[in-house]
């Protein structure tokens, strides 16, 4: 259980990287959030959010890149997902949300893809 | 026989950990897998959420039980409202597929204008 929650972000081809780590609960997703606005305002259209660190996600956290999603699609932007951690990946089957995120399994693929 | 524990945490987002903390070490003892472990630490995280709905005053009360292999969880608010009283919402549909999915029973009413709930997870059996 890793409890330190942080967001690096960085540009690979034009495309903004949010690198996530720790657990995305009730009291962390308003920074994620944040962060998403942020790019939201400077009209960064390709998001990445790489949850290969995140060892636990809650309603809350998804129920923010639900929105961030919507957004980057309502602007004409995209919003990818990249997910290995098999804890993420079984809550994101559960909600359905695999059916709505593009899902990748590396940075890689998600800004080439 | 069984085991109680009792929590009771002021409604923050950040100590809603605590609960989520309590509820692995109950299942951990209760000889739960670790997916089981995973499963109730991220119920009771939607339990809590549920319950909380958006009052942003009063504490969450929480009991956990162990009992034949299943812990129940209880949630409930107290000293919590708004003018009339009326505390807690609907949870939202993420939250509830969440809980839905991964317990064997789960149950909401409102007693008093206040939401409370709870869950019950049984160990999974191991293939011999």
């Amino acid at each position: 259980m890793d409890l330190t929650f942080e967001i690096a972000e960085t540009r690979l081809d034009g495309v903004s990287v949010l690198t996530v780590t720790g657990e995305i609960d009730m009291a962390t997703a308003p920074d994620l959030r944040e962060r998403l606005v942020a790019l939201e305002a400077d009209r960064i259209s390709a998001i990445v959010v790489d949850l290969t660190g995140v060892s636990f996600i809650d309603s809350t956290a998804l129920g923010v890149l639900v929105g961030a999603y919507r957004r980057q699609e309502e602007a004409g932007g995209t919003l990818k997902l990249v997910v290995t951690e098999p804890r993420v990946r079984k809550v994101l089957e559960i909600t359905d949300l695999t059916s709505v995120f593009p899902v990748f399994t590396s940075v890689d693929e998600a800004v080439g893809g | 026989m069984s085991d109680t524990v009792e929590l009771t945490i002021p409604i923050r987002s950040d100590l809603l950990i605590l609960a989520r903390l309590t509820a692995a070490a109950m299942a951990a003892r209760a000889e739960f897998g670790i997916e089981d472990i995973e499963d109730l630490r991220l119920v009771v995280e939607e339990l809590c959420i549920s319950v909380m709905g958006t009052t942003a005053t009063g504490s969450l009360h929480l009991r956990f039980t162990e009992n034949d292999g299943a812990i129940t969880v209880g949630c409930s608010l107290s000293g919590a409202g708004d003018d009339d009283g009326h505390v807690g919402t609907e949870p939202d549909e993420l939250s509830l597929r969440i809980i839905e999915a991964l317990v064997d029973e789960y149950g909401e009413d409102t007693v008093g204008g206040r939401r409370q709930a709870w869950i019950r997870k049984h160990r999974s059996k191991v293939a011999p």
